[in-house]
C-alpha cells in the first residue's frame, strides 16, 4: 500500500478548507446510514435535528475559515482567486467569498428544516429522505461556490440539481408536484447539457478547465504569449451563461419558475428560492469574475440584457397572477434581475452588492414562502391569493410578518431589502449605467404593486366566514421570527452585513487588480 | 437632556408611544387614545420649547446632531433645525395631537393609534434630517402608515385609492433614489473625497458637477417632490386620497405630508441645485400657476365638500411653489409661511368637514342645507377657517399670499397677475360652498344636528387662535424664518454667480421702491435684514 502511495502523487489537501463540504455531504450519508440501521426506533424529530446540527457545525466551520484569513494563511498553498487557498490540485479554492456562500447555504438549510419538519408530518411525507437530499443539495451548492475548476463546478451543479429535482416531486399524492418535478428535471437537464457543452468548448478554446489558468491564458493571449481560440471560447462562455441563467431563473431562461414554484411542496420552494438561487449566483460570479474577467466588456452587455429582461418580465408578469406562489415566483425573477444589475457592475462595487443582495433575498424569500407553507393548509393546495383574505384578523402576527417581508422585497426603508437595492443601484450608478438604474427602480415600483396586492388582500378584505383556523406551529413560527428579526435588524443597522459582503467581495477581487 | 439630543428625542418620542401601544394588550383599549394623545402632546410641547429656545438671529442649523450610522456608505444620523424647517416641525407638533384628539377610529383603535404615531415620527424625521439618505428613509416610510390609514379606516373606494396613493408617491421617490445615489457618487468622482450623503457637504461640492448632470439630478429630485406637493399634472392621486382618507388622515395628509414636497423643493431643490432650480424655475412657475387656476376651477365644480377642500389644496400648493421659485426673500418667506398657514387652515377645514360627516354621514353639498341656524358654533368656526383659506386680511392666509404675490410680481409679473386671479376664484368657490351648505332654512336632518362638543371646541380653539394670531402678528414667525431664507438666497446667488452670471431676471431699479413698500407694510425687519438686503441690491447692479 505504501508503495502505491509513493508512486501516485496525491495533491496536498487543505482539510479545514474542505471541511464544510465534507461535513454537509458526510452528514447526509451518515443520516441515511443511521436511519436505515436504527429504523423506526428513532424519534420523529431525529432527522430534522440531525440536519440542523450538521448545518450548525458547517456554520461554525465557516466562521473558523473566515477567521483564518485574518491571521494570514495557515498553509503553504498558492492564493486562490478569492483570497483563499487553492487546494486539491487547484480544483477547490475556499476563500471568504466561498465561506460567505457556504454559511448562507447552511443557514438556509437550517431555516428550511424548521419550515419543513412540521409540513412533512402534516402531509405524512416524513422520513429521512427529504433531509438527506436537502443536505446533499446544499453540499453541491457549497462545492459550486468554492470550485476553481469547471468540471468540479459541474459536479457541484449536478449534485445540487439532482437532489432538488427529487425534492420538487416529493409530494406523492399531488400530481402538480410530480408534474413540476418532471418539468424542472427536463428543462434542468437541458440547461445542464448547455453548461457541459460550454465547458467542453471553453476547454477546446483555451486548453484548460482551471479558472485561474483560464484567466491567465486569456491575459497571455492578448499579448500573444498563449493562443486561445476566441470563437470556441465565446460560444462556450455564452453557453455557460445559459446554464447559469436557468439556475438563477433569469429571463429568458425563467419559464420553468412559476410552474415549478407552484407545483413544488412549499418548504422545497423555500430552499429553491433562497438556496439554489444563491448557489447559482455564487457560481456565476465566480466563473465570470475569476476566469472571464478579461472579457468583462464582452459579457457585460449580455448581463445587461438578462437583467433588464428579468426586471421587466418579473415585475410585469407578477401583477397578473392569481396564485401567491406564482406571484412570489415572478418576484424572485425580478430579484434575479436586481442581482444581475449588481453583477453587471461587478468590476466596481458590484460584487459586494451581489453578496449582500443574496443574503437579504434569502431572508425575504425564506420568510415569504414559510408564510405560504403555513397558509397553504392540508394538501398544500390552498395557495390562491384569496386564501389570504382577512389574514390580519385571523392571524395578526403572521400577517404583520408577511407584510414586513413583502415591504422588504419592495425595498421600503428600514428593511434589509432597502439596503440591498441601495447597494445594487449604487453599483450601477457608480459605473455610470444610469439607464439601468432607472429601469431597475421603475421595475421596483411595478413590483411594489404586486406586493401591495397581497397586503390589500390580507388587511382590507374581510375573512371568509367558513375559513378554518390556521395552525401556526413552532417550527415555521421560529423560522419566520428569525428572518423578520434579520430583516429589521439589518434594515436599521446594515453596517455589519455590508462589511461582511465587502470583505467577501474584496477578497474575490484580488486577481482582477 | 442635552441640547444635542433634543431633536432625536422629538423624533423618537412618538415612536416610543407607538411601541407602548403596540405592546399593550388589546383588551385594555381604553388606554390607547390617552397614550397617543399624551405622547403627541408631549412631543408638541417639546417642539414649542424648541421654538422658544430657537436663536432667531442664526440662519444656520441649530441643535444639530451628527452620529455615524452606516459609515461604509457615508450615511449618518444627521439632524438639525433652521428657520426653514422650524415651523413645519411646529406645525407637525401641533396638528398631530389635535388630529388624534379630534377623531376616534370606528374600529381597530390599537393599530390606528400606532400608525398615527409612526406617521408623526416619519414626518418629523423628514423635516429634521440633514442627510440625504436619512431624509429619503423618512420621506418614503411615511407612505406605509398613511397607506394603512387610508386603506383600513378610509371611506368608499379605499383599497384602490390607498394603492394609487402609494404607487404614485413611490414612482416619484424611485427616481429620486437614483438621483440621490448618482449625485453622491459623482461628487466622489469629481472631488475624490469619501462617499457622503451629508446635505451640507454635498451642497458645497455640487457645483463641481457639470451643469447638465446637475440639472438631470435636480429633475429626479423635483419629480419626487412634485408628486408629493402635488404639482399639476401629477396631482391626480390627491383628490382621491384626501376624500377617502379618514378625517385625521386627511388633516395630516394635507396639513403635514404635502409640505414634505414643498419643503423638499426648498431644501433639496433650491439649496442643493441652485443653478438647476433657477434654470427650471419657469417650468415650476407655470405649473404652479396652472395648479392655482385649475385647482380653483375644479374645486368650484365639486359636489362633495371634502373633495372641494382637496382641490383647494392643489390651488394653495400652487401658490407655495410660485413663491419658492420667485427666488427672493418675499417669495420664499411667503411660501414657507403659506405652508404653515395651509397646514392650519386646511387641516381645520378637513376637521370641520369630518365633524359634519360624523353627524350627517354625507359630504354632498346638495344634501346639506341651513347648517348655520342648526349649528351656529360650527358655522362660526367654519367662517373663520374658510376666510383664512380665502386669504382675508387680518387672518393668516393673507400674509402668506401677499408675500408670495409680491415676490412673484417682482420676479415674473404676468404669472403673478394670473395667480392673483386664483385668489378671487378661491373666494368664489369657498363662499359659494359656504352659502350652499350653511345658509338657507335648515331641513329636518339639519335641525337634529348637534353642535360642536367640548372636545371638538378644544381642538378647534388653538387652530382658530393661530389663524388670527398669525394674521395679525406674523412677525415672530417671519423673523425666525428671515435669517435662514437670507442664507439660502445668498447660497443660491453665490453658486449662480459662478455658474451662470448672465442669467438674471431679477428686478431692476424701478421695483426697488415697491419692494421696500412691501417689506414695510408686511412686517418689521431688523438691522440684520437691512444689511443683507442692501448687499443683495448691490449685487444686482
Amino acid at each position: 500500500m505504501a508503495a502505491v502511495f509513493g508512486q501516485i502523487a496525491t495533491p496536498h489537501m487543505d482539510w479545514l478548507g474542505l471541511a464544510p463540504h465534507m461535513v454537509m455531504a458526510g452528514g447526509a450519508v451518515l443520516l441515511l446510514t443511521i436511519v436505515s440501521l436504527a429504523g423506526r426506533r428513532l424519534p420523529a424529530w431525529f432527522a430534522g435535528a440531525w440536519t440542523v446540527a450538521t448545518s450548525l457545525a458547517v456554520i461554525g466551520l465557516g466562521f473558523a475559515l473566515w477567521m483564518r484569513f485574518d491571521h494570514g494563511a495557515w498553509a503553504p498553498y498558492e492564493a486562490s482567486d478569492d483570497g483563499g487557498l487553492l487546494t486539491a490540485a487547484g480544483a477547490i479554492g475556499v476563500g471568504r467569498f466561498a465561506v460567505f456562500v457556504i454559511v448562507l447555504l447552511a443557514a438556509v438549510v437550517v431555516l428550511t428544516v424548521l419550515v419543513a419538519d412540521d409540513f412533512l408530518r402534516r402531509e405524512k411525507l416524513d422520513g429521512p429522505a427529504v433531509y438527506v437530499l436537502l443536505m446533499l443539495s446544499a453540499a453541491g451548492g457549497m462545492t459550486m461556490s468554492a470550485a476553481n475548476n469547471l468540471i468540479v463546478m459541474f459536479l457541484g451543479l449536478e449534485i445540487l440539481s439532482l437532489a432538488v429535482y427529487v425534492l420538487v416531486a416529493m409530494h406523492l399524492r399531488r400530481s402538480s408536484s410530480q408534474e413540476a418535478g418532471i418539468k424542472y428535471f427536463v428543462l434542468g437537464a437541458f440547461a445542464s447539457a448547455f453548461f457541459l457543452y460550454g465547458i467542453a468548448l471553453i476547454y477546446g478554446g483555451t486548453g484548460s478547465l482551471n479558472l485561474t489558468e483560464i484567466s491567465l491564458l486569456l491575459t497571455e493571449s492578448s499579448t500573444g504569449a498563449a493562443t486561445v481560440d476566441k470563437g470556441l471560447f465565446y460560444v462556450g462562455m455564452a453557453m455557460l451563461l445559459v446554464g447559469f441563467g436557468f439556475k438563477v431563473a433569469a429571463v429568458p431562461f425563467h419559464a420553468w419558475t412559476p410552474d415549478v414554484y407552484q407545483g413544488a411542496p412549499s418548504p422545497v420552494v423555500v430552499y429553491m428560492a433562497a438556496g439554489v438561487k444563491a448557489a447559482g449566483f455564487a457560481a456565476l460570479t465566480r466563473v465570470f469574475m475569476a476566469a472571464f474577467v478579461q472579457h468583462y466588456d464582452d459579457w457585460q452587455p449580455a448581463v445587461f440584457g438578462l437583467a433588464v429582461a428579468s426586471l421587466a418580465v418579473g415585475s410585469l408578469m407578477g401583477i397578473v397572477q392569481g396564485d401567491i406562489k406564482r406571484i412570489l415566483a415572478y418576484s424572485s425573477i425580478s430579484h434575479a434581475g436586481f442581482i444581475l444589475v449588481g453583477m453587471h457592475g461587478a468590476l466596481g462595487r458590484g460584487l459586494a452588492s451581489v453578496m449582500f443582495y443574496l443574503a437579504a433575498y434569502a431572508a425575504m424569500a425564506i420568510g415569504s414562502f414559510a408564510v405560504v407553507t403555513v397558509v397553504s393548509g392540508p394538501g398544500d393546495e390552498n395557495t390562491d391569493i384569496a386564501s389570504l383574505r382577512g389574514l390580519a384578523v385571523r392571524r395578526p402576527m403572521l400577517a404583520g410578518a408577511f407584510t414586513l417581508l413583502l415591504l422588504s422585497q419592495a425595498g421600503i426603508p428600514f428593511t434589509v431589502g432597502f439596503w440591498a437595492k441601495f447597494e445594487v443601484i449604487s453599483a450601477a450608478a457608480d459605473n455610470s449605467f444610469f439607464e439601468l438604474t432607472v429601469i431597475a427602480m421603475l421595475a421596483t415600483v411595478v413590483a411594489a404593486f404586486l406586493y401591495l396586492r397581497i397586503v390589500v388582500v390580507m388587511y382590507l378584505d374581510p375573512p371568509d366566514a367558513d375559513t378554518p383556523r390556521l395552525q401556526v406551529s413552532v417550527g415555521p413560527a421560529t423560522a419566520i421570527a428569525i428572518v423578520v428579526l434579520f430583516t429589521l435588524a439589518f434594515g436599521i443597522y446594515p453596517e455589519p452585513l455590508l462589511n461582511l459582503a465587502d470583505d467577501a467581495f474584496s477578497a474575490m477581487n484580488l486577481i482582477t487588480q | 437632556m442635552g441640547a444635542f439630543t433634543v431633536l432625536s428625542l422629538i423624533i423618537f418620542l412618538p415612536l416610543l408611544g407607538a411601541v407602548v401601544i403596540a405592546l399593550t394588550a388589546p383588551a385594555r383599549s381604553v388606554v390607547f387614545k390617552p397614550v397617543a394623545v399624551a405622547t403627541s402632546a408631549v412631543t408638541g410641547a417639546l417642539i414649542l420649547w424648541l421654538m422658544a429656545d430657537f436663536d432667531k438671529n442664526d440662519g444656520g442649523f441649530q441643535y444639530t446632531q451628527l452620529v455615524e450610522w452606516v459609515s461604509s456608505a457615508g450615511i449618518s444620523w444627521h439632524v438639525g433645525v433652521d428657520g426653514i424647517s422650524l415651523f413645519l416641525v411646529v406645525l407637525t407638533g401641533v396638528l398631530f395631537p389635535l388630529a388624534i384628539l379630534a377623531c376616534d377610529p370606528p374600529h381597530d383603535a390599537k393599530a390606528y393609534y400606532v400608525w398615527m404615531l409612526v406617521l408623526e415620527t416619519g414626518c418629523l424625521g423628514a423635516f429634521l434630517a440633514l442627510d440625504l439618505v436619512l431624509f429619503f428613509l423618512f420621506f418614503e416610510i411615511v407612505l406605509i402608515p398613511m397607506y394603512f390609514l387610508i386603506g383600513c379606516w378610509g371611506h368608499g373606494n379605499r383599497k384602490q385609492v390607498a394603492t394609487k396613493f402609494f404607487l404614485f408617491t413611490l414612482l416619484g421617490s424611485a427616481l429620486m433614489f437614483v438621483g440621490m445615489l448618482v449625485l453622491a457618487l459623482l461628487v466622489v468622482h469629481e472631488t475624490g473625497e469619501a462617499l457622503t450623503f451629508n446635505l451640507l457637504e454635498l451642497a458645497n461640492s455640487v457645483e463641481e458637477l457639470p451643469i447638465g448632470t446637475a440639472r438631470w439630478i435636480f429633475l429626479s429630485f423635483a419629480l419626487a417632490f412634485a408628486v408629493k406637493v402635488p404639482l399639476f399634472p401629477l396631482h391626480t392621486w390627491l383628490p382621491d386620497a384626501h376624500t377617502e382618507a379618514p378625517t385625521a388622515g386627511s388633516v395630516i395628509l394635507a396639513g403635514v405630508m404635502l409640505k414634505l414636497g414643498t419643503y423638499g423643493l426648498v431644501r433639496f431643490g433650491l439649496y442643493l441645485f441652485p443653478e438647476a432650480s433657477h434654470y427650471f424655475a419657469p417650468l415650476f412657475f407655470t405649473l404652479g400657476v396652472i395648479g392655482i387656476l385649475y385647482g380653483a376651477v375644479v374645486a368650484a365644480m365639486q359636489k362633495d365638500l371634502k373633495r372641494l377642500v382637496a382641490y383647494s389644496s392643489v390651488a394653495h400648493l400652487g401658490f407655495i411653489v410660485l413663491g419658492i421659485f420667485a427666488f427672493n426673500t418675499e417669495g420664499i418667506s411667503g411660501g414657507l409661511l403659506q405652508m404653515v398657514n395651509h397646514g392650519i387652515s386646511t387641516g381645520a377645514l378637513f376637521l370641520l368637514v369630518g365633524f359634519i360627516y360624523e353627524r350627517r354621514h354625507t359630504r354632498q353639498i346638495s344634501e346639506l342645507m341651513g347648517l348655520q341656524k342648526a349649528v351656529p358654533v360650527l358655522a362660526a368656526v367654519f367662517v373663520v377657517v374658510m376666510l383664512s383659506s380665502v386669504g382675508l386680511p387680518g387672518l393668516n392666509g393673507f400674509v402668506g399670499e401677499f408675500l408670495i404675490l409680491a415676490g412673484a410680481f417682482v420676479a415674473h409679473r404676468w404669472w403673478a397677475l394670473l395667480a392673483a386671479v386664483g385668489v378671487i376664484l378661491a373666494a368664489l368657490y369657498l363662499l359659494w360652498a359656504y352659502q350652499r351648505v350653511f345658509h338657507g332654512t335648515p331641513d329636518e336632518a339639519a335641525t337634529k344636528m348637534a353642535d360642536l362638543t367640548w372636545q371638538e371646541k378644544l381642538v378647534m380653539l388653538p387652530l382658530v387662535g393661530l389663524i388670527v394670531f398669525m394674521g395679525v402678528y406674523p412677525k415672530p414667525v417671519l423673523e425666525r424664518m428671515e435669517p435662514a431664507v437670507h442664507l439660502l438666497i445668498e447660497h443660491v446667488e453665490q453658486v449662480q454667480g459662478i455658474e451662470s452670471p448672465t442669467v438674471n431676471n431679477r428686478p431692476h431699479g424701478s421695483f426697488v421702491d415697491l419692494r421696500e413698500l412691501i417689506k414695510e407694510h408686511s412686517y418689521d425687519h431688523n438691522g440684520h435684514d437691512h444689511d443683507s438686503h442692501d448687499h443683495r441690491e448691490g449685487s444686482d447692479h
